[in-house]
């Protein structure tokens, strides 16, 4: 159970950063809003689960927030991208890739044996 | 590094929690407002934006709680959160927080000064050197009529086994027991004395704190008029004169120089010296005199890398081949070696007092755990509700129950700050009783690390016993039941009570069980202090002295003083008549061996013991002690003449069953030309207990002192008013004839009597005060949960007395809920404390009491105690107004 916390938890830390490099400096539901789109609706942000990464990111230093107002005049803590956040983002984008990779070996029929 | 960085940064974020708490409201707010804004233009009408906007945050309060307990240091936080609101729920309940707080700093307090006492029995280390490496030889006697079977040496065997020993680095020889007459400045003084070898100081590594210790050499003849003086004695003989060193002070009227006074702290319990003179032994005595005189006690350093056990082996190998080469005079010796400490807890015999008052002090705080995790069920009973509420708003019921354990701890804080406080008093209160004799003056009783540690240590374990089962039992507790059931008080509070119950029997299992034990010691203590003595204790006083060998080295030269002694005594004004006696009534156990006729040939290892006095001619009756047949001694049986003896009651049956013991022939071991000599038994006195306490009758045997003199006795005057009054004209009547003889402990018998009595009268006392703190706390106990259970039922009992429950029926109905349990627990601790005689026999050696009345009794006591204790909730309930009852919710 814990495992697979971590996991969903990795992979949001990942789609925030992204999410954020993408958009520039963005506010929690702006964040929410935009994985849920990327993601074709296929993925419902639970933000019991959002505030805490986004709690957990700002502590490890990849992103950093500020107070300021949103295009409906609206006050909200903006988040933007750190310099470590990008490194971090880098990172964690190869790896992801390179497990995807491996994993799509693995599952694509057939390769194997030609 | 980074991990590093991030710690800080929660470190950091646990200040100004508030601000991050408005922020944290402020960003979930901006996010429900544009969630809402959006679903709004998606075409929803109002309600319906809000719904569903409500709906996808999940638990606006649970997101809270979630990112809360991830910000900061969670642990730390959670504490520091848990903590206040800990100390807002106990001050919100001031009532239970002092019933709490006071009962655990009573069960604390026991504890913890019994642990102090413990402490400075067993665990502070003599003032000495390494004390792990000094040991004490001590030989062991064949016939052991001591609890304590450590015996001192004879010189013989000293020298012989400190050339063969291979264990110790280092030997010395002192004999504890010597004693001198200090003149000089002010009144003549009876100074007791280590006489040790020159090598004492520097084997246990000591040093004086003004001028020197002994040097090598100085414990030869003509070099050993040296002497050190106590730190006590410096003090309050010479006024800690700094120059003392080099002054010469009169010992047994011998000039000694003072070469060092010993500092404070150097205090060996069962070695007090005032003084340390130089011991001088001649290795050419072999004589089996010479073995027969056992007066030293070796101590030892032991070789390196050598251990105890080590060094006890070759001891028992070493007084085993003495056994082989001197049967005579040594079969059945045998020696053990132990550290300097081990030797003087031994000396102390303070064990079976101890394990008594330890398991004493912990059934006392295991009832008063008991009875706060009664309350703390009660309690959690009624914020059943509440932490209900808290578990559905987001905490986890782990968080809960570490939110109840805190809670106890806190509890436990307070009430192990609130016994430390008592626990000062306690050690205070028990080292002012602790004042009766040398031994246990020399206590170093205080409240120390170890106390400190040890009362910290027992407040945790104490709320770990009584936190734990509520903590986990509302952590189990179903949410959705209790937030349903509004009403459900009594039925929730039910299964908590069954809990309770089964709490609140075993404290009253415990006390009668605590009650027990300490009702058949203290009946023991009482039918030992209620027995006569066996003489009139009434007007009696005495005084100690001493005759120096110097003034008085014969029998005819000491005689001589006791006989004009006790004439100046007869025409003191307020005396009635006045004795001397080498051991007073019940002032201890001197023994002989002795032989009748026909056992003259017995080795002396077989030969008959019994209590040995000499006593002056008027002894009896200036004791009181009644004359059952024949006579006693005369002035005119003076040496010379046909030598006599008086014997007890318990001697003549035991040693004259079927014979009539006047007339009959006794020899007595005195040694020297006497103890070849046979005396006429001339008449049989009463019997006196050799100590005050003693629960049998020892043989006796008396010689008249005309016979037989002695240079150490105990005066005897029996005064027509109070005897200290006297006290004056009894050292006058001494100094009259001597004017350097000390004369010392000049006190009533009754006085002696107390100060040999103390330490029992304090272990009985304590123990009464500790049982009577575990039947007061159980009946608190009992109280509470049925006048919690009585409230919880008020509304029952409403319903009942409108249905025409008269008010002795619902007495009856609460008595009988509360009786029930009471009855279980006195039941069970009733069997549990059936072998309990047995148990104490086991503990203590001579403990004999018939007390099969006492478990009966204190059930009975114990009966009494809870019937009133429901009875006070009992009579409320019958004061239940029906009307304002069923209105009641």
């Amino acid at each position: 159970m814990a495992d697979k916390k971590d996991v969903w938890q990795g992979t949001l830390a990942l789609m925030v950063l992204k999410t954020l490099q993408a958009l520039g400096p963005l506010h929690g539901y702006g964040i929410a809003r935009r994985i849920e789109q990327t993601s074709g609706d296929l993925l419902a942000v639970n933000y019991g689960t959002l505030y805490p990464a986004l709690l957990k990111l700002e502590q490890e230093g990849y992103i950093s927030s500020a107070w300021g107002t949103s295009d409906n005049n609206r006050r909200a803590k903006y988040y933007k991208l750190t310099r470590a956040g990008r490194k971090q983002l880098d990172k964690e984008a190869r790896e992801w890739e390179q497990t995807t990779e491996i994993l799509a070996r693995f599952l694509a029929p057939g390769k194997e044996s030609a | 590094m980074s991990l590093a960085r991030k710690w800080l940064r929660r470190l950091g974020e646990t200040l100004g929690r508030d601000r991050r708490e408005r922020e944290l409201a402020a960003e979930m707010e901006s996010h429900l407002a544009m969630h809402i804004e959006d679903n709004l233009r998606a075409g929803m009408n109002a309600q319906e934006a809000r719904r569903q906007a409500l709906i996808k945050l999940g638990g606006l309060e649970q997101t809270k709680e979630l990112v809360r307990e991830s910000r900061g240091l969670p642990m730390l936080e959670v504490l520091v959160h848990d903590l206040r609101y800990g100390a807002r729920m106990l001050a919100k309940n001031p009532g239970f927080t002092f019933v709490a707080t006071l009962t655990l700093a009573l069960g604390i307090a026991a504890n913890a000064t019994i642990f102090s006492f413990v402490s400075a029995v067993m665990l502070k280390r003599p003032p000495v050197a390494e004390p792990d490496q000094l040991a004490v030889v001590s030989s062991i006697s064949p016939v052991s009529s001591w609890s304590v079977n450590l015996n001192p040496f004879s010189a013989p065997n000293f020298f012989a086994w400190k050339k063969q020993s291979r264990t110790f680095a280092d030997m010395a020889a002192a004999d504890p027991y010597a004693s001198a007459s200090l003149t000089g400045d002010g009144d003549p003084e009876r100074v007791s004395a280590m006489r040790a070898t020159a090598n004492y100081f520097s084997v246990l590594g000591v040093s004086a704190q003004l001028g020197r210790t002994f040097a090598d050499g100085e414990d030869r003849d003509g070099r050993d008029h040296e002497v050190i003086l106590s730190h006590d004695l410096w003090e309050r003989r010479f006024a800690a004169d700094s120059g003392i060193v080099g002054k010469t002070i009169l010992l047994n009227s011998a000039p000694y120089q003072v070469i060092g006074v010993m500092p404070a702290q150097f205090l060996l319990r069962s070695f007090p010296a005032q003084i340390w003179i130089p011991l001088v032994l001649h290795e050419s005595q072999q004589s089996a005199a010479a073995r027969e005189n056992r007066n030293l006690f070796i101590f030892a350093r032991l070789g390196p890398g050598v251990t105890i056990p080590e060094a006890n082996a070759e001891f028992q190998r070493l007084a085993h081949a003495a056994e082989l080469n001197f049967p005579d005079t040594e079969k059945g010796w045998g020696a053990t070696v132990l550290t300097l400490q081990d030797h003087l807890i031994r000396e102390f015999n303070a064990g079976p007092a101890i394990i008594l008052l330890t398991s004493t002090v912990g059934f006392v705080l295991l009832i008063a755990c008991a009875n706060i995790a009664g309350l703390l069920l009660a309690r959690a009973t009624g914020r059943g509700k509440e932490i209900a509420v808290r578990i559905a708003m987001g905490a986890g019921r782990l968080r809960m129950v570490r939110q109840l354990l805190t809670e106890a701890l806190l509890l436990a804080a307070l009430g192990g700050a609130a016994g430390l406080i008592l626990t000062f008093w306690g050690t205070c209160l028990l080292k002012s009783a602790l004042s009766f004799n040398e031994e246990v003056r020399g206590l170093d009783l205080n409240v120390d690390v170890r106390v400190l540690g040890f009362t910290a240590g027992i407040s945790l374990l104490a709320a770990i016993v009584f936190g734990l089962v509520p903590a986990l039992k509302s952590g189990t507790s179903e949410v959705s039941t209790i937030l349903k059931n509004a009403s459900a008080k009594a039925s929730a509070g039910r299964r908590q009570n069954r809990l309770r119950s089964v709490l609140v029997t075993a404290e009253i299992a415990l006390a009668v069980v605590l009650l027990t034990g300490t009702g058949l010691l203290i009946t023991g203590l009482i039918e030992g202090f209620s027995k006569g003595l066996g003489f009139d204790q009434k007007h009696l006083l005495t005084a100690s002295l001493s005759l120096s060998d110097s003034h008085y080295p014969d029998g005819p030269k000491q005689t001589a003083f006791y006989r004009q002694l006790l004439a100046n005594l007869e025409n003191l004004p307020g005396a009635e008549s006045s004795a001397i006696s080498t051991v007073l009534p019940s002032g201890g156990y001197e023994e002989v061996s002795f032989r009748l006729k026909g056992q003259e040939n017995l080795p002396p290892g077989e030969r008959s013991k019994a209590r040995y006095i000499v006593v002056s001619p008027t002894f009896f009756d200036t004791a009181k002690i009644p004359l059952i047949r024949g006579r006693v001694f005369s002035k005119l049986d003076g040496p010379g003449i046909r030598r006599t003896a008086v014997v007890s009651e318990v001697f003549a049956r035991r040693f004259f069953p079927k014979e009539d013991p006047l007339g009959r022939q006794v020899m007595i071991d005195t040694g020297g030309d006497s103890g070849a000599q046979w005396r006429e038994v001339i008449g049989i006195v009463g019997n006196v207990k050799s100590w005050p306490l003693q629960t049998s009758d020892d043989p006796e045997i008396y010689e008249n002192y005309l016979q037989q003199p002695a240079g150490e006795m105990a005066v005897l005057v029996r005064t027509k008013g109070s005897p200290e009054s006297m006290a004056p004209r009894l050292r006058q009547a001494v100094w009259s004839i001597d004017k350097e003889q000390p004369v010392a402990r000049v006190m009533s018998i009754e006085d002696r009597i107390g100060e040999q009595t103390a330490g029992d009268r304090l272990f009985g006392s304590m123990l009464g005060i500790f049982a009577a703190l575990a039947v007061t706390l159980s009946a608190v106990g009992l109280y509470g949960l049925v006048a919690f259970t009585t409230g919880l039922r008020t509304q029952e009992i409403g319903i009942r007395m409108t249905l025409g429950a008269d008010k002795y029926r619902v007495l009856r109905l609460v008595l009988g809920d509360g009786m029930k349990l009471a009855l279980t627990g006195i039941a069970v601790g009733m069997i549990a404390a059936l072998p309990m005689r047995r148990i104490l026999e086991g503990i203590i050696p001579d403990f004999r009491v018939d007390g099969s009345w006492i478990l009966p009794l204190m059930a009975a006591v114990i009966g009494m105690v809870a019937l009133f204790a429901c009875y006070i909730p009992a009579r409320r309930a019958t004061r239940v107004d029906p009307m304002a009852a069923l209105r009641y919710e």
